[in-house]
């Protein structure tokens, strides 16, 4: 049994407010993401198109605004954390304007809006949840046999 | 094939390697332990160079030309003994165990069988050295997963693979798994691995 937590040195100040600073960022970001792809998908739907064409558009040109977008904050996120959540959110974030129109009703633009926002921080929750998963996942494999791989996930994460 | 296809990613490279100001300090913290003769797989344009430990002898390989030849200021002002090689990480011209310590970084989502890499960096390795690879992997969370196999739809054209099993590779090749440790999530890994001493 060769599987080791890794014991890092206590976080110094720099590495804290260097965290705090990307948890900032890809708070900023999934919320800007939500924000644009509800946004763009309620426009779509704005255009008198039938619902079977505006919602497929409308979910296509999302995606291209959020690959857009995490190309863009790339540098400074990097670009699996940038483009990955952000991927996932750019998918789901606009499907309530979607299921709304379908049902016959139309969201508002300030509608629009809130739901990306609340989408956004939704996203940022789910990451800092799955974070912890992963942790629990290594501890939980340290004192298995099987060097902790086979139901590994990883260690220690930086989000 | 692969070394053009490499060619001509070797201009946009350093823009896709921007990703340094986040994880620089875990790629810095892995190289510190790089251990005598060092292999260092698919240098690039030496983008992780910075991130190296001063003093090392270390060869970095790379499939392709172009970025090696982007690749020779970065060599000249690294504080130790680095050769830079032309070289594919799937045959390598090396002797057996001929290195202490290999390393990868965003290898394995390029070669186009990783396994079949893995298992000639192990011949190269000497029993009980260790391989370190910093590497992004397929999510076991679902939705994290579809993206990344979604994402691999388009970079795979451009010779990356988001959605590996590393982990698993590198087990199927014959190394041991020490420690891993969480860059991103489950998604980004860095991974260290020894070859067992009685190989």
């Amino acid at each position: 049994m060769e599987c080791l937590a890794v014991n890092h040195p206590m976080p110094d100040t720099q590495d804290s407010w260097r965290r705090f600073f990307f948890s900032l960022g890809d708070f900023i970001f999934f919320m800007a993401i939500g924000i644009a792809t509800t946004l763009v998908t309620h426009g779509t739907h704005q255009l008198g198109w039938s619902v079977w064409i505006a919602c497929p558009v409308g979910m296509v040109v999302a995606m291209a605004l959020q690959m857009l977008m995490a190309v863009c904050v790339s540098p400074l996120l990097g670009s699996i954390e940038a483009m990955t959540p952000s991927m996932v959110l750019g998918m789901l974030a606009p499907m309530p304007v979607c299921v709304l129109h379908i049902m016959g009703r139309e969201s508002t633009h300030s509608a629009a809006v809130v739901w990306g926002i609340a989408a956004g921080m939704l996203m940022f929750a789910f990451v800092l949840w799955y974070s912890t998963i992963c942790n629990r996942r290594l501890h939980r494999a340290i004192g298995s046999d099987q060097h902790g791989v086979t139901d590994m996930g990883p260690a220690r994460s930086s989000l | 094939m692969a070394s053009r296809i490499w060619d001509r990613r070797a201009r946009v490279y350093d823009l896709c390697e921007g990703s340094s100001l986040r994880r620089g300090r875990f790629k810095a913290s892995l190289f510190r332990d790089m251990k005598g003769r060092v292999l260092f797989v698919a240098i690039g344009t030496g983008a992780d160079i910075r991130h190296f430990p001063p003093g090392r002898e270390i060869v970095g390989i790379d499939i392709s030309q172009e970025m090696l030849r982007r690749a020779e200021s970065r060599r000249a002002k690294y504080d130790g003994d680095l050769e830079l090689i032309e070289a594919d990480a799937m045959k390598l011209a090396f002797t057996d165990a001929s290195f202490d310590t290999v390393v990868t970084s965003c290898t394995m989502c390029s070669v186009p069988d990783p396994v079949r890499a893995l298992q000639e960096l192990y011949r190269v390795l000497r029993p009980g050295g260790e391989i370190l690879m910093f590497e992004h992997v397929r999510s076991r969370n679902v939705l994290l997963g579809l993206a990344l196999d979604f994402m691999t739809l388009w970079t795979r054209r451009g010779g990356t693979e988001m959605n590996r099993d590393t982990v698993t590779n590198v087990q199927l090749a014959g190394f041991r798994i020490v420690r891993i440790e969480s860059v991103y999530l489950d998604i980004i890994l860095s991974i260290h691995a020894k070859k067992p001493m009685l190989a």
